[in-house]
């Protein structure tokens, strides 16, 4: 198929008509701004099928299939190749299993169930080391450190208040009823203060995602706007 | 009357799934802050595993969807056209890609001239009903409002990089801003994020929640 | 438990407020152990304390209070007009229930009821209140003599009610030692009479619970229908000449008697103690009477505890029982119990021991000779009691259940069913007769029965009952249990005339009745029937001429219809039965008196017309309601200070009440033998509906629609499509438990009601097509023409500002120029294709550069795009360096378990790469076997999930250094990273992009659009400041 595609798309065909394409599709999502109208649904059809079509080529050929035929060529090397038929087949079983979940008569039963409590098992202890290791340590290390001074300059301004900012961020979202002691009302007012000024710097990360949000998304429109006046009509 | 518990049930639909997931998941959490080589070697096939369940999994939501747009033909309501359309572009795109793969000529060419465009413009979008959004929405009437404006602003600007012409205090106050407070703020929220997922992972191991079973 | 009326939740029994929404919350449900004082569920038959059978109607407390105890707004309810064909009509069968069969209408959980019960007596003087009105069904409403039933089955049940203790001494005697312990209440199907609630409102007197109570212990002595109504009589104190003895004392909460209704009771006075139970020792507790031949009601227990002191021995306690009972008519006819008001509080030590030492009557009480010495006392103590007494309620006909003598004769030995009567297919409707069956009607219909041997017998009885034909009550009905005797709604239905007494009513003079009645109305109406309790075997008043009603006296003795006359307002029962129309004096009293002023200063009109509502019912309708006898309007004051019904209550309609009104016609035949023609006029003219009720035809006219339903009778004749009111009122009612939504949408559907009907506002009709340009296309034109401009019109200098040695790009850029020549590098393609548009020309540039210094690159995607994009790209640098080398892994699948295996393990050797060609293969396999072999990792990164998942479970396995190329909306996370050392470096979006473009003296797509990028982002930010401008001025011009 490929190389019949590449037969049929030899002398830039496939190039010329590509980007016509795209930019007739560009056109189509940008007719939204004057109206919803079927144009743009389209569009948005062509999306989704697109989409779908090719993350289930690339899911079957990339990676189903290569396990299917391991498993096939492990059953016929049988039975010299046992485990590794076992330990091939396991997780498809699993797979299958998954599978399983879009019949209405075996959705709830236990095989079912297998694996995705698989995958809810794996991805909970992926998940856990993951925050463990790769967020709550080195992102704490670096808050520590923010404290001290590496360098002339306001840096360790900087450090205090990230230190400050990070600590009142989290403390941002406390929910705990004040004590009725005096020193717990003391805490309370100090970790409600503190609390408050790190909504503050939550409340700039926001802008700061915000506005970063608006550059990405104004890239995405430049360049668009680029490729139909650069690739399509050669203008600029 | 109390309902009778069958105990065979209730090993097969709740203590197996959950067995299969605090196991294994514990070994795999162990085997994250272990040096053993033997641990090292049953987690890396645990998670090679996962991976091949995942990608079962994508193929679940695939079939789902594939699913879900079949019954809307079926059902013929409004939407009926937009599912043909889907399923057709899916078929077609799906027989083009599969021979070669994704390194394939069909599988660049329909990612350049078809989803790219798409998903770039309907990005680019985004942009226009920023702005008339921003112009209704974005009124300081809090201090807190007043921060987050501030800030968008700053960074907005500090973004453009011809006003760097003017000043070089717009660019610097942009990364000052970028660099310091949104940075704690950011962080505050990975933490607590971090801590999040900490906990739902220890309940899912330890088999408080049970999002698998019924 | 009380259960929320508005989200349904349980709450403890005293609770005021729901727990849960703050509801206020009704009085419990809960039924009050009369013995005991426990509170057990509604539904419970027997106390879990004591044992003790539980009156399921009135046992509940009333002492709660409620928080909502302001004055409701009381709606009159019109009964319907009854059907006329009463042979049509199945006769009921007698509930044996009287409280299953038809819930209590005034329960204890009524707020209106304790309301009416602090109402103090406006009367003084005891009226002797008709016991059995010859009222029909017209006389009380139901809902009204409930009111006071329930009224004084509460104070009953907090006070020991010791009237019947005189009057059922012998017949306590008899039943003690037969009846199991539980103090069960005969079944009201054993008296027969009353359907239930031992309404008696028809024999002219409200009955209270301790008369019920009364009744119900000597159902076993009532034999027939006219047996009931003596003793209800009795019970009402309505045949106050009759009554020779003292009325037994009344229960402390029900013995309120009126002044008037003591004092003429020549009786012994009560007893000043009330003994413990344990002291009669008959019955093991619960005075359970069953064994001598009746069901004890709480009302009678009452009564008998309120004669235990003159109960000496177990004889004496049986005969007691027995008077109570009603077992031994003859014989239990104490003094008559001076009806009481439940307001009046009468302590039961005050009264209970002087009407307990009431003695039997002597004519009447057989059973009473067993215990004349017990009783004699408190007859005499009764005397003086009774102006204490008096005080206490005049109005209130309570047939206390005396054991006052009747003087009538001895009732039939038996009761028939109500269903041999046959005259009404069921509770006793006989408003075809003319009036409307009270429930002690009924119960005195009951009792009567066997002396009904035909339909004229029972019509006759039942216009007795009505009074209607006030000459032809020649017999004192047979005692009524006591539970059930509660004094007909003496105090409850305010006739503005002493009905006549028929047989059934007490000829309660005008004077003696309606004085009381008047005075205090509203007593009457909550007042409990002492008589109930203090004459257990009230005579049933059948077809009697039953002296005038006690109003608030004590009641007949048991077996004597005839109640005792109160004080100084009983006259004998020389004026004719009270007609249907007129009201008993019971009744009277509680009307008020401009409502009752005619009434009372009137003789009883004998109306010969029996469909002719009784002119107190009549003033109890609503003025433009065509009633059968047009109730004039001002009694409607006193309906409409009635408490509204709510919906269980209206449930616990009567049947009577439930029935649908007779047609207009049907109406005007029965009218004609009444030979009443006056009323004739008023049954038949419809109602005056509005001019914008557009759905009335005349009479007789023709339907406009083959189908269509056109009402004939009620004050509705002549409209059509009216819903049919007897249907709707004759399918049965059940009580259910308000459920949360049930409650949400009767009150939205109330707020609904209660809200002033407003225009709806008219919708404009949506336009078909959106207006081509609004507003917003202003700021999308902005916008673009922001981003055009610069890609037409270029600077000269591409980036203008781009200051590449000063921003992060640079260390990036550091980082990358770091690598050494054929060293390679992991360049992750983690974006997708939309994303490209931003990432691309930094990929391109990293990649340009790359190549540029002969480093190889290993390509890998965690998504399935990325690997054809990286496909791409590569592709292209190859052409532009043949010698360049990479490999492209591919789609690395499973997410974070994919970039976990490929940290912790890397890739196998047989591991197929995305052009097919196995790893193992590659000439970079040679040198990487790890991601550690890894000069640098490059992370193109287009999501913050693909970032921190690289992040998480890659980095911290590696020890190759990291750098990042992300879009600009990953960025701030990158920092973070870069800050924690994660990230050696990022790369910003399309400027970071020019910035290596820059810096790597390459010329690309993106420096030539990072003007657009900036004049884009300037004309936002002054978006955002034009926002904030406008809204300054709009608050602005707005506080001015």
């Amino acid at each position: 198929m490929d190389a019949l595609f590449n037969s049929f798309c030899s002398g830039g065909l496939c190039d010329a008509l590509g980007v016509w394409l795209a930019a007739l599709l560009t056109i189509l999502v940008f007719t939204y701004l004057v109206r919803d109208t079927f144009l743009f649904r389209i569009a948005s059809a062509l999306l989704v099928g697109t989409a779908i079509g090719f993350v289930s080529a690339i899911v079957i050929r990339d990676i189903l299939l290569p396990i299917l035929l391991q498993l096939i060529e492990n059953i016929l090397t049988l039975p010299d190749s046992w485990l590794a038929l076992v330990l091939n087949l396991i997780p498809v079983l699993l797979g299958v299993s998954l599978l399983i979940k879009l019949t209405p008569n075996f959705r709830n039963t236990t095989f079912s169930n297998l694996g995705l409590a698989y995958l809810f098992g794996i991805g909970a202890a992926l998940a856990i080391g993951g925050a463990l290791a790769g967020a709550l340590a080195p992102q704490l290390t670096a808050t520590m450190l923010a404290l001290t001074p590496q360098s002339e300059g306001f840096d360790w301004l900087n450090g205090l208040l990230i230190v400050v900012g990070t600590l009142g961020a989290f403390l941002a979202f406390r929910f705990i009823q004040p004590g009725k002691l005096p020193w717990q009302r003391a805490y309370d007012i100090v970790t409600k203060s503190w609390g408050t000024l790190g909504r503050g710097f939550i409340m700039v990360a926001f802008g700061a995602l915000l506005a970063s949000l608006i550059t990405a998304r104004v890239s995405a429109l430049v360049g668009q706007l680029y490729f139909l006046l650069h690739d399509w009509l050669g203008l600029i | 009357m109390q309902p009778r518990i069958n105990l065979g049930v209730l090993l097969r639909r709740q203590l197996v799934p959950v067995a299969v997931a605090m196991g294994v998941g514990l070994v795999v959490l162990l085997g994250q802050f272990s040096t053993n080589e033997g641990l090292s070697g049953i987690v890396a096939l645990l998670i090679a595993w996962g991976a091949i369940v995942a990608a079962f999994a994508l193929l679940l939501g695939l079939a789902n969807l594939l699913l879900f747009h079949t019954r809307r033909i079926v059902k013929r309501d409004a939407q009926t056209p937009f599912s043909i359309l889907i399923l057709a572009t899916a078929l077609i795109v799906f027989l083009l890609v599969l021979p070669a793969g994704g390194s394939g000529s069909a599988a660049q060419w329909i990612l350049r001239s078809v989803y790219q465009p798409l998903e770039a413009s309907f990005l680019a979008l985004l942009v226009f009903f920023i702005g008339t959004a921003m112009y209704r929405a974005l009124r300081v009437r809090t201090w807190e409002m007043a921060l987050f404006a501030l800030a968008a602003f700053v960074v907005l600007v500090g973004s453009a990089p011809f006003l760097q012409v003017l000043s070089p205090l717009i660019p610097a106050a942009r990364d000052w801003v970028v660099n310091v407070p949104a940075l704690a703020g950011v962080r505050g929220i990975l933490l607590g994020v971090a801590l999040g997922i900490i906990a739902t992972g220890l309940r899912l191991l330890t088999g408080i929640d049970r999002p698998y079973s019924e | 438990m009380i259960y929320c009326p508005q989200c349904g939740t349980p709450n403890k029994p005293n609770s005021k407020f729901c727990k849960n929404c703050a509801a206020l919350l009704a009085p419990s449900t809960d039924i009050q152990c009369p013995i005991c004082g426990t509170a057990n569920p509604q539904e419970a038959t027997a106390c879990s304390n004591c044992g003790s059978r539980l009156t399921t109607t009135f046992s509940a407390s009333s002492e709660k209070t409620t928080p909502a105890d302001t004055p409701e707004n009381i709606t009159p309810f019109t009964p319907p007009e009854l059907a006329q064909d009463a042979e049509a009509l199945s006769n009921e069968p007698p509930s044996g229930e009287p409280s299953s069969s038809r819930p209590s209408f005034a329960r204890p959980s009524s707020e209106w009821l304790k309301r009416l019960n602090k109402t103090a007596p406006s009367q003084s003087t005891p009226t002797p209140q008709p016991a059995t009105p010859d009222t029909s069904s017209t006389a009380v409403p139901e809902w009204l003599r409930e009111i006071q039933a329930e009224a004084n089955k509460q104070a009953a049940a907090s006070r020991d009610v010791e009237t019947e203790s005189e009057k059922a001494a012998p017949p306590i005697a008899a039943q003690a030692a037969s009846e199991p312990p539980a103090p069960s209440k005969p079944q009201l199907s054993e008296i027969k009479l009353t359907g239930d609630d031992y309404d008696y409102s028809d024999i002219g007197g409200q009955v209270t619970d301790e008369m019920k109570a009364t009744l119900e212990a000597n159902a076993a002595s009532v034999q027939s229908v006219d047996d009931e109504i003596a003793l209800a009589r009795k019970l009402l104190g309505l045949d106050v000449e009759a009554v020779a003895e003292t009325p037994p004392p009344l229960a402390a909460s029900q013995a309120e008697a009126p002044a008037q209704a003591v004092a003429p009771i020549e009786t012994p006075p009560p007893a000043p103690s009330k003994p413990p139970l344990s002291e009669i020792k008959l019955t093991g507790d619960d005075y359970d009477y069953s064994d001598i031949g009746g069901q004890i009601t709480d009302e009678m227990k009452a009564t008998l505890e309120a004669n235990a002191a003159s109960v000496q021995s177990v004889d004496d306690e049986i005969a007691l029982a027995r008077k109570l009972l009603g077992l031994e008519v003859e014989e239990t006819i104490p003094a008559p119990t001076p009806t009481v008001s439940p307001r009046a509080q009468v302590p039961t030590d005050t009264v209970t021991p002087a009407i307990s030492e009431i003695p039997a009557p002597p004519e009447t009480h057989a059973e009473s000779e067993t215990a004349p010495s017990e009783i004699s006392q408190p007859v005499a103590e009764l005397e003086s009691t009774a102006p204490e007494i008096s005080e206490i309620t005049a109005s209130e006909p309570l047939a206390v259940e005396s054991i006052a003598p009747i003087e009538t004769p001895p009732p039939a030995p038996s009761k028939p069913q109500l269903s041999e009567i046959k005259l009404t297919g069921d509770d006793y409707d006989y408003s075809d007769i003319g009036g409307q069956v009270t429930d002690e009607m009924k119960a005195t219909l009951e009792a009567n029965a066997p002396s009904v041997q035909s339909v004229d017998d029972e019509i006759a009885l039942a216009r007795k009952l009505l009074g209607l034909d006030v000459e032809a009550v020649a017999e004192t009905p047979p005692p009524l249990a006591a539970s059930q005797a509660e004094a007909p709604a003496q105090a409850v239905v305010s006739e503005p005339a002493p009905p006549p007494a028929s047989d059934i009513v007490a000829e309660a003079p005008a004077e003696a009745v309606s004085a009381p009645l008047a005075a205090e109305p509203q007593t009457a109406e909550h007042a409990p029937t002492p008589t109930a309790e203090i004459e257990p075997s009230a005579p049933t008043v059948s077809g009697l001429e039953i002296e005038p009603p006690l109003a608030a006296e004590l009641p007949a003795e048991p077996p004597h219809a005839e109640l005792p006359p109160i004080a100084e307002t009983i006259e004998p029962p020389s004026k004719p039965p009270l007609e249907s129309g007129e009201l008993p004096e019971w009744l009277r009293e509680i009307l008020p008196s401009a409502a009752t002023e005619p009434a009372v200063s009137s003789e009883p009109e004998i109306s010969g017309d029996e469909t002719e509502m009784p002119p107190w019912l009549r003033e109890m309708a609503p003025a433009d309601l065509d009633l059968e006898t047009g109730v004039p309007a001002p009694s409607r004051s006193l309906l409409s200070s009635l408490p509204e019904l709510d919906e269980h209550e209206r449930g616990d309609l009567p049947d009577w009440l439930r029935e649908p009104p007779a047609p207009v016609q049907t109406r005007q035949a029965q009218a004609e033998p009444s030979g009443d023609e006056s009323r004739e006029a008023e049954t038949t003219a419809p109602l005056e509906l509005p001019d914008w009720f557009s759905g009335a035809v005349p009479l007789g006219a023709t339907p406009r629609d083959p189908f269509e339903v056109i009402e004939t009778t009620g004050p509705l004749a002549g409209v059509s499509g009216i819903l049919p009111l007897a249907v709707a009122i004759t399918e049965p009612h059940t009580l259910t438990t308000p459920t949360p939504v049930r409650s949400d949408g009767g009150r939205i559907f109330q707020t609904l009601l209660a809200e002033p009907l407003t225009p709806t506002a008219r919708t404009e009709p949506q336009a078909e097509r959106r207006a081509l340009f609004t507003a917003n296309h202003l700021f999308y034109l902005a916008i673009l023409l922001a981003a055009l401009i610069p890609l037409f019109f270029g600077l000269e200098q591409a980036g203008l500002g781009l200051d590449a040695s000063k921003s992060a790009s640079a260390l990036f850029y550091d980082q990358l120029v770091s690598v050494p020549p054929n060293e390679t590098v992991l360049l992750a393609f983690d974006y997708t294709p939309g994303q490209a548009v931003e990432l691309d020309p930094a990929a391109r540039a990293i990649l340009n550069d790359l190549v540029a210094r002969q480093v190889n690159v290993v390509a890998v995607s965690s998504n399935p795009f990325g690997a054809t994009m990286a496909q791409t790209l590569l592709s292209r640098a190859q052409e532009t360096q043949p010698k360049f080398q990479f490999v492209n892994l591919g789609y690395v699948f499973g997410n974070e378990s994919g970039l976990k295996k490929l940290a912790l393990g890397w890739v196998p050797a047989n591991y197929v790469d995305a052009n097919g060609t196995r790893w193992d293969a590659s000439p970079l396999a040679r040198t990487v076997r790890g991601m550690d072999d890894f000069a640098l990792v490059i992370l193109v990164a287009g999501e913050d999930a693909s970032l921190r998942a690289w992040m998480e479970q890659v980095q911290p396995n590696i020890h190759a250094p990291i750098v990042g190329a992300t879009t600009a909306l990953v960025e701030p996370q990158a920092r973070n990273y870069v800050n924690a050392k994660q990230l050696q470096a990022s790369l910003r979006g399309l400027t970071g992009a020019a910035e290596l473009e820059l810096l790597s003296n390459q010329t690309g797509q993106a420096v030539k659009t990072v003007d657009a990028l900036s004049l884009v982002s300037l004309v936002l930010a002054a978006i955002i400041i034009a926002a904030n401008v406008m809204g300054l001025l709009k608050r602005g011009s707005g506080s001015k």
